[in-house]
């Protein structure tokens, strides 16, 4: 854990910090060497700081001065990232997609039935209300007969 | 007017035209900006080439966003606050919560012209990036905003989404850890 010390005399670098807990720290360094040594300690610590190198290889997103090219190369990333998002989804979608058409094949097929239906009897001799009486006798004709017979 | 203020003027000037679909203005912007971004992520996540990709993610996601970018938040630190929410990302994502620090001589250029202040000065600078490595990354973080990006309290606020006085305790323990690891 840092020194609460060095955390109170740190603050007093920042211009930002004002007011009066600024205003105790300076007057007790004026007097303390221990702690004005601490501040000028981090004061070229943070000098240091400022004054360090570039790190190489930086990159060069040069491409993007011209409109026409502009978003093109840099989408070549996020492109690649979402065709390989889409492709991890292909076999769950070949393995639906068969699924589905064989049940959809399944049940359009028809299969050869194992015990054929017995034929159905004729309904034609059952047929009591039809114009023709049972037998064969037609009224009207009997009726005709009888006439001639008078 | 300053410097600073006359580039923080002229990086407004172009954020607005690029919002507004100019290219050429982004390109500006990008030109402007891009060795700052890689510079602090490379320094955050200790890994040249992640540093890289996230810099371009960073531009290309603030390419797609720019139409929603106002004047009232500084184009510079609405860029750095994208690069942290991506770091971050990363970061959450690799479960690095202590990065290593960079090896010896890695990625730290010679900077000195002459032979004689070359090798402290390098040394230095070695000293200085193994005890950054070292510290916490949210401690890290704020020391590249405050003292190599040289950003405020309230444009560090807004980047990293802090209120300022937490902003301001941060970087006053993110000193004090970075003292003590140089002490050691």
């Amino acid at each position: 854990m840092p020194c609460p010390r060095t955390v109170l005399l740190s603050a007093c670098l920042d211009p930002e910090w004002t007011g009066r807990g600024r205003a105790l720290i300076q007057a007790h360094v004026a007097v303390c060497p221990v702690c004005a040594a601490e501040l000028e300690t981090l004061r070229a610590m943070t000098g240091a700081l400022r004054t360090l190198p570039d790190p190489a290889e930086a990159p060069d997103l040069s491409h993007f001065r011209h409109p026409a090219t502009a978003g093109r190369r840099v989408m070549v990333r996020p492109f690649r990232e979402a065709m390989r998002a889409w492709l991890g989804w292909l076999p769950a979608g070949v393995a639906v997609t068969a699924s589905l058409a064989a049940g959809i094949g399944l049940a359009s097929w028809s299969w050869p039935a194992a015990n054929p239906a017995p034929p159905q009897a004729s309904l034609a001799r059952f047929d009591a209300f039809g114009p023709v009486p049972p037998g064969g006798l037609c009224a009207a004709r009997l009726c005709e007969t009888l006439k001639e017979k008078t | 007017m300053g410097v600073d203020a006359e580039a923080e003027l002229e990086d407004e000037r172009h954020a607005v035209r690029a919002s507004a679909g100019d290219a050429h203005a982004y390109a500006w912007l990008v030109a402007r900006h891009q060795g700052a971004v890689y510079r602090y992520l490379a320094r955050l996540t200790r890994a040249p080439e992640t540093a890289r990709d996230l810099t371009q993610d960073t531009f290309l996601r603030a390419y797609q966003a720019i139409r929603a970018w106002r004047p009232e938040a500084r184009f510079r630190t609405w860029l750095f606050r994208i690069a942290h929410n991506l770091a971050l990302d990363h970061l959450r994502r690799t479960g690095r919560a202590r990065l290593e620090p960079l090896e010896a001589g890695q990625d730290i250029p010679d900077p000195a012209p002459g032979p004689d202040g070359r090798l402290e000065t390098v040394q230095r600078a070695r000293r200085l990036e193994r005890a950054l490595g070292a510290i916490a990354p949210a401690h890290r973080e704020i020391l590249l905003l405050r003292e190599i990006e040289g950003m405020s309290y309230e444009d560090i606020a807004h980047a990293l989404n802090l209120n300022p006085g937490t902003v301001r305790s941060r970087i006053a323990r993110a000193r004090a850890a970075l003292l003590a690891v140089l002490k050691d």
